[in-house]
């Protein structure tokens, strides 16, 4: 379908902090500033994620926000992609044991994509993006890749 | 301690490392101190322009956002340099910290402090000068110093008023280094904002007199908590005010811990500060108190007028039912 092709060539994305601790925020913000720059790669950072090709998704998931994160996901267009920042993104991180979180982002999100650090440095992300961006082209793979991923 | 918070966590550290020692009667020698001083100082240098460049994003100017933040990356490289991480540092330990400063490291804060000085002095004169700011900040959200000590704000939103308020000036190593709080008099977004900008470059400069204070000494041992009862009290200066903390320890186990964040008692004097504007300025009035939405979320549950009291295992059963683990599963 035609929104494949806007993940391998412009991706928007869009950011949902699920109660971590503002680190990987300020990582994924630094992502527009000059000396990262994802404009270089067609990517925008965008508020809405109903206007989002890839969420990116950071904190440990608080009780709270995690209808909220459903909710979002759920607007998303259909062919979407989910990357987990931080180390509370993958798995809980510092907070995990803490006694208002219940569940980790991939049990209630598919997540493409894992981004461990604490916070991981904004090349780190750049790379997750890049990578969904050529796992999506299948005319730049050859091989394995060129298949793709079955859509969700 | 550190993953309180992703912009100050440093300040963070502090206090907690304050409220330790001062539990465990322990005084760090000065070079710690001076270590601490430069953590500190760097960090605010780090929040104040990411701030800056935030509040310029609300007035519209993209572009100075983006140099604010291309500006920003160069202490985060300092950062990088002298602890290895970018954003949470985990310099300080008890007495002590982790590592020492090299000379090599020492000549790269230099150089790059110089390069950030340069372009804050550029900036702050494009903030005195243009007038579509001034139409913008001037006398928005206007506080007055009465109603700054009523209300109890602290940081550079008091200061902004004239309130001499400032929890580094009650720190013996910061006097030492002739200490003295940038106050401005009017009290609106734009004394505020030049409070910061101006508290900036003050922070270049007292990194600069720790740097050169610094004995050449080698670092103490790092402290242990094992085995130490106490209960205390500790602050730090966080670059949005006053951080506090107390912590309830008993045989190296934390059994409470309880922190007052800035946010917390600044944001109270939102209210006034919004009376009587437009609906346009309700973004550069919240932007100018520099708050940190999850410092503002505190529970009090009043009933009657009167503040509810509960014990610990009544607050487990009423709002966390019974699956916290009492120790961490992997500890
Ligand atoms: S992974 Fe680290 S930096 Fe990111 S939100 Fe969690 S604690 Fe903060």
């Amino acid at each position: 379908m035609g929104l494949r092709n806007s993940i391998k060539k412009s991706p928007w994305v869009s950011y949902f902090n699920s109660g971590g601790c503002n680190g990987c925020a300020l990582e994924v913000v630094a992502l527009i500033t000059p000396r990262y720059d994802i404009e270089r790669f067609g990517a925008i950072l965008k508020s809405s994620a109903r206007h989002a090709d890839i969420l990116i998704v950071s904190g440990a998931l608080t009780e709270q926000s995690r209808k909220r994160l459903v909710n979002g996901y759920r607007q998303m267009s259909p062919d979407k992609k989910v990357i987990a920042v931080g180390i509370c993104g993958c798995s809980g991180g510092p907070f995990r044991f803490t006694y208002n979180i219940k569940k980790r982002v991939d049990e209630v999100i598919p997540v493409d994509m894992y981004v461990p650090g604490c916070p991981p440095r904004p090349e780190a992300i750049i790379n997750a993006i890049v990578k969904l961006m050529v796992e999506n082209d299948g005319s730049k793979q050859k091989g394995t890749a060129a298949r793709g991923r079955k859509g969700k | 301690m550190q993953r309180v918070c992703g912009i100050c966590p440093t300040s963070h550290s502090t206090a907690f490392l304050d409220c330790v020692e001062r539990g465990m009667k322990i005084d760090p020698a000065k070079k710690v101190k001076l270590l601490r001083v430069i953590e500190l100082e760097l960090e605010r240098i780090n929040s104040h322009m990411l701030w800056t460049g935030h509040m310029a994003n609300i007035l519209g100017y993209k572009m100075l956002f983006m140099f604010f933040w291309k500006e920003r990356e160069h202490t985060l490289d300092v950062f990088e340099k002298i602890t290895g991480g970018r954003i949470h540092h985990n310099f300080s330990k008890l007495r002590s910290a982790r590592f020492d400063l090299t000379k090599d490291m020492e000549n790269f804060m230099l150089r790059k402090l110089a390069r950030v000085e340069k372009k804050v002095k550029g900036y702050l004169k494009t903030f005195r000068s243009d007038s579509i700011m001034k139409a913008r900040l001037r006398g928005v959200g206007t506080i007055t110093k009465d109603g700054a000590e009523r209300m109890g704000v602290v940081g550079p939103v008091a200061r902004g008023s004239g309130v001499n308020i400032d929890v580094r000036k009650h720190i013996p190593v910061y006097r030492e280094l002739g200490f003295e709080p940038v106050l401005e008099k009017v009290g609106d977004s734009y004394a505020r904002t030049l409070v910061r900008l101006r508290e900036t470059l003050q922070s270049i400069e007292l990194v600069r007199e720790a740097l050169s204070e610094m004995p050449k000494t080698r670092l103490p041992k790092w402290g242990s908590f094992a085995g130490a009862t106490f209960e205390s009290t500790g602050r730090s200066e966080a670059p949005r005010g006053e951080d506090f903390h107390f912590i309830k320890a008993e045989n190296g186990i934390i059994k409470r811990a309880k922190i007052r964040t800035p946010t917390f008692s600044n944001i109270i004097s939102l209210e006034g500060m919004l009376k009587g504007r437009e609906i346009g300025d309700i973004p550069v009035i919240l932007g100018s108190l520099d708050p940190c939405f999850a410092c503002m979320e505190r529970v009090m549950v009043v009933k009657d007028g009167k503040a509810e009291d509960m014990s610990e295992e009544e607050f487990r059963r009423k709002y966390v039912g019974n699956n916290i683990p009492s120790v961490c599963p992997t500890h």
